[in-house]
């Protein structure tokens, strides 16, 4: 009976004391506005001794479309999927199609006066202080302000013409048929009270073409297959891009635009 | 009594006192709430990040003296203040160039970073703001209410007796309208629902300053939202401890909890 | 004698063909045209398929092939049915093709084939699925 009774005592002092992570009911970090969109690849760096990569999405979003690299050069939409090796740039594959001297900066230049500079620490600069060639703040400070993430709204700097997006490569880049964009659709949120989103084909097809979404991100929709906000913000679907590089989720105005009453 | 009925009845009691909820004061004794300060002196912080380490005096920071000109979402959404203590990177040479404090404390929309100026934010004790908090309350005619500041903000705010603004980098932003209000059940049985209404928390915050890294955007989806969390500083205690009218005001959000 | 009635009949059988239906030499040359335009017009050519998928094409060959299968997938949407199976058939040909390749590029193409080859079968299921 006694030791029934401590047995009781202890898995109630063990219940009560349940849930004591501290990550939760707090805010995060928010990133800073050059941080955004940043991400780090590590995959073989460990294994060749390498630090990692950190990629700034906001320099090549300035001047490439999405479609380019996540179709044309076959980048994955997640960090460290996607499997680069030293080999595959040197062979012109992923980064080594622009990194290669003559587009970017390759992974070594020979000076004038012979001697060959590597280049390595330039995106191996995981924990290291490196000069890079643009810095954030300069670049973007004529460009049409955000809210959110990088605080610069790409879509209207295109329109105003500071950024010109390339979205075809010589020799991997296809010539494709005209894009047939479907219309703008209404989508009703599943909460109540919440202004409907307007999506509009036409703003992601011009960055994006068909196939970086379909069906990968967005796939046939099942009958019972409706998507919330909260996968939204843990990366599926509209999170697959908003929250990692396109304007973040918490930008609620930007998609939630058509008031209800 | 035979020993293993007396332990046992004493076991019974002890869950039985656990379960059952005392009246307030006991309630603020079980829960230790830390004791109020003055109402002029609620909504102080000593923000001392690198200020130690610099050999220059730590910052006291009054809310009160911000809130009634700026909502909340001006420097914590805004200007990137983060919602804790000592987790903002302020430097000195971030301020002169115009970012978080430096946004207004420029010598044009507030006194700037200069040398005369130092002392009145690196003062290294709390500043003795009795005189002009009286002078605030009373000027403006503020509603009062039982805790925290005294002063009752949401109505203030309401009655058009302060007119914070609500955007300085985006003059132009109005708050998204969703006026959805919920109850929150308790966890504890016989402790009434909290009433949670997200229009009064929009007059002054942004969605993401809450969503979602505090609260799951899913409803019952946010996990261990216990009041022993909210009161170590979690999900409400966020704000609901140091700003914000306290926790000590039960009935702010459990309306039908009896004093 | 029946004989010779039988040989009238075809004859006049032949005048009063020739009559209703003058298909003169030139007009055979005009319907042979047309009907070979069609078969140009036609946009799937059958030549993949014929192909054994282990021989080994120059890269520049499978470049083209690609060139064109992939080309199609902004205007899938308007495709018929048997145009879009068609593409997949020659998606999965050239998949194999990809596969034998040693050129470094084949991986990088390998992967997006496989977009391209997704998005035609997306673009089918989707005017089979319940509208939503």
């Amino acid at each position: 009976m006694r030791r029934a009774a401590f047995i009781t005592v202890v898995l109630l002092v063990a219940f009560a004391s349940k849930g004591d992570s501290q990550t939760f009911g707090t805010k995060k970090r928010s990133p800073k506005p050059d941080e955004y969109g940043t991400v780090v690849m590590s995959n073989h760096a460990a294994n060749v001794d390498s630090d990692p990569v950190v990629f700034p999405h906001w320099l090549h979003r300035a001047k490439y479309t999405c479609r380019l690299c996540h179709v044309d050069l076959g980048f994955a939409m997640t960090a460290n999927e996607t499997g680069v090796t030293e080999k595959d740039n040197l062979n012109g594959l992923y980064c080594g199609a622009c990194h290669n001297g003559a587009i970017a900066f390759g992974p070594e230049e020979t000076v004038t006066d012979g001697e060959a500079v590597q280049y390595c620490d330039r995106c191996h600069s995981k924990g290291n202080d490196v000069d890079l060639k643009y810095e954030f703040y300069d670049f973007v400070k004529d460009f049409p302000r955000a809210r959110f993430g990088n605080r610069v709204d790409w879509m209207k700097a295109e329109d105003q013409g500071l950024i010109q997006l390339e979205d075809f490569i010589e020799g991997i880049s296809i010539k494709r048929a005209q894009l047939m964009i479907p219309e703008d659709r209404t989508i009703t949120p599943r909460v109540e009270g919440m202004p409907n989103i307007i999506f509009s084909h036409e703003k992601h097809t011009v960055w994006n073409g068909c196939e970086l979404c379909h069906p990968q991100i967005f796939g046939i929709r099942k009958r019972a297959q409706i998507y919330d906000m909260q996968e939204i913000f843990e990366g599926k679907f509209c999170g697959a891009c908003h929250g990692q590089v396109a304007f973040p989720n918490t930008d609620c105005r930007l998609c939630h635009t058509d008031d209800v009453y | 009594m035979r020993d293993s009925n007396r332990f046992s009845l004493v076991l019974l009691v002890l869950s039985l006192w656990m379960v059952l909820p005392g009246h307030s004061r006991a309630q603020r004794d079980f829960f230790d709430l830390p004791p109020l300060p003055p109402p002029e002196a609620f909504g102080d912080l000593r923000i001392d990040r690198v200020s130690g380490e610099n050999d220059v005096k730590p910052v006291y920071f009054s809310h009160w003296t911000h809130r009634s000109a700026y909502t909340c979402r001006v420097c914590h959404f805004e200007l990137g203040f983060e919602m804790q203590t000592n987790l903002t990177e302020i430097t000195e040479s971030a301020n002169r160039k115009g970012e978080f404090c430096g946004a207004c404390h420029d010598g044009e929309t507030a006194f700037g970073h200069t040398e005369e100026n130092c002392a009145k934010c690196h003062a290294g004790s709390p500043a003795d703001r009795r005189k002009s908090f009286r002078q605030f309350r009373k000027s403006l005619k503020l509603p009062e209410a039982p805790f925290g500041n005294r002063i009752d903000w949401v109505e203030a705010l309401e009655s058009g007796l302060i007119q914070p603004r609500n955007g300085i980098l985006d003059p132009d932003f109005e708050p998204i309208p969703f006026n959805e209000e919920f109850e929150v059940p308790a966890a504890w049985t016989l402790i009434p629902p909290a009433d949670f209404s997200h229009d009064i928390h929009l007059q002054w915050l942004e969605c993401s300053n809450c969503h979602p890294d505090i609260f799951k955007i899913k409803k019952r989806a946010t996990e261990h939202f216990l009041m022993k969390h909210i009161l170590e500083g979690k999900f409400c205690g966020t704000c609901h401890m140091t700003v914000a009218f306290p926790l000590d005001d039960c009935q702010r959000c459990h309306p039908d909890m009896r004093r | 004698m029946r004989r010779l009635v039988g040989v009238a009949c075809f004859v006049i059988a032949v005048a009063l063909g020739s009559l209703c239906a003058p298909v003169h030499a030139d007009e055979w040359t005009h319907l042979l045209k047309l009907i070979r335009e069609i078969q140009s017009r036609s946009e799937s050519p059958p030549l993949e398929r014929a192909l054994d998928p282990s021989a080994s094409l120059p890269w520049g060959a499978i470049k083209d092939r690609f060139d064109r299968i992939c080309g199609k997938v902004p205007a899938a949407p308007d495709l018929a049915d048997e145009q879009l199976r068609a593409l997949i058939a020659d998606c999965d040909f050239l998949s194999k093709v990809l596969e034998q390749s040693e050129n470094p590029q084949a991986k990088v193409f390998l992967k997006r084939i496989k977009m391209c080859r997704d998005f035609f079968v997306y673009s089918l299921e989707l005017r089979e699925a319940p509208a939503g």
